[in-house]
């Protein structure tokens, strides 16, 4: 009985490609449509991931690139900053003197206190704030203080003087206000 | 006629998938390439240096009481 179904509906199909083999229309639709659904099936399982993955892979090396490129020119420069910096190393201690690392504020005092000896003024009084806004007094005449300014202008430690006033009491005081640089300060 | 319609209707809306899938496509990938996937460099790092050093004032300096 199951062999006699098998063959009827086998003549079935049979009848009915005949049919279709009469119907060109119906065949080429029925290719087109499967083919597009292979096309769509293709690009979402397989041609996306991979398109993805390259342009990931390519996205990397370009910016890999540009930031190797940045780094080749940063080498060149340290290269060349050393290079210059060995050539001067030796006349690289003026910085330090002018612009020191740290305020030592304690040497630049007594420096003060040299030349104000050397220019034969007296200074009356010290006063420091924060380890760099000092207020210094110097008692002494005219040409003296002229010469104490002249001297401390010419001095190689950077100073920003903020104000110089001169009083008259019993004697001439020049009453100086600035703030000693230092590298740290620059930093900031 | 109405199996040819049905047909068309089929073709066309596979065509529609197809257009969708391949703007989608597009824009994975150009996502894909913009995005950062490498760790950054710090900017300090890739800070420019100038190696030159300004002579005249070093000389100025040279010239001042220590």
């Amino acid at each position: 009985m199951a062999q006699l179904n098998y063959k009827s509906s086998l003549a079935q199909y049979r009848r009915y490609l005949a049919v279709i083999r009469e119907q060109p229309m119906f065949a080429a639709s029925l290719g087109l449509v499967l083919s597009l659904m292979l096309v769509i099936i293709l690009v979402s399982a397989a041609l996306r991931p991979t398109l993805v993955a390259i342009a990931s892979l390519l996205g990397d090396i370009r910016q890999q690139s540009e930031v190797e490129k940045k780094l080749d020119e940063k080498i060149a420069e340290v290269t060349a900053a050393q290079a210059v910096y060995l050539k001067n190393e030796s006349r690289l201690k003026v910085l330090d003197e002018a612009l020191p690392i740290g305020r030592k504020y304690a040497a630049w005092a007594i420096r003060l206190e040299d030349v104000a000896s050397e220019s034969g003024v007296k200074v009356a009084e010290w006063s420091l704030l924060e380890g760099k806004n000092f207020s210094v007094s110097l008692v002494g005449d005219v040409p003296e203080l002229k010469r104490f300014l002249a001297a401390l202008e010419n001095l190689r430690r950077l100073v920003e003087i903020e104000s110089v006033q001169l009083a008259k009491e019993k004697e001439l005081t020049l009453i100086m206000k600035g703030v000693l640089k230092s590298y740290e300060e620059k930093q900031d | 006629m109405r199996k040819n319609k049905i047909d068309r209707d089929i073709v066309m809306v596979l065509v529609m998938t197809l257009i969708t899938l391949t703007a989608w496509v597009g824009f994975e990938v150009y996502r894909a390439y913009t995005r950062v996937n490498i760790s950054p460099v710090p900017d300090k790092q890739l800070l420019k240096l100038s190696p030159t050093l300004d002579i005249p004032v070093l000389e100025k300096l040279e010239s001042r009481t220590p």
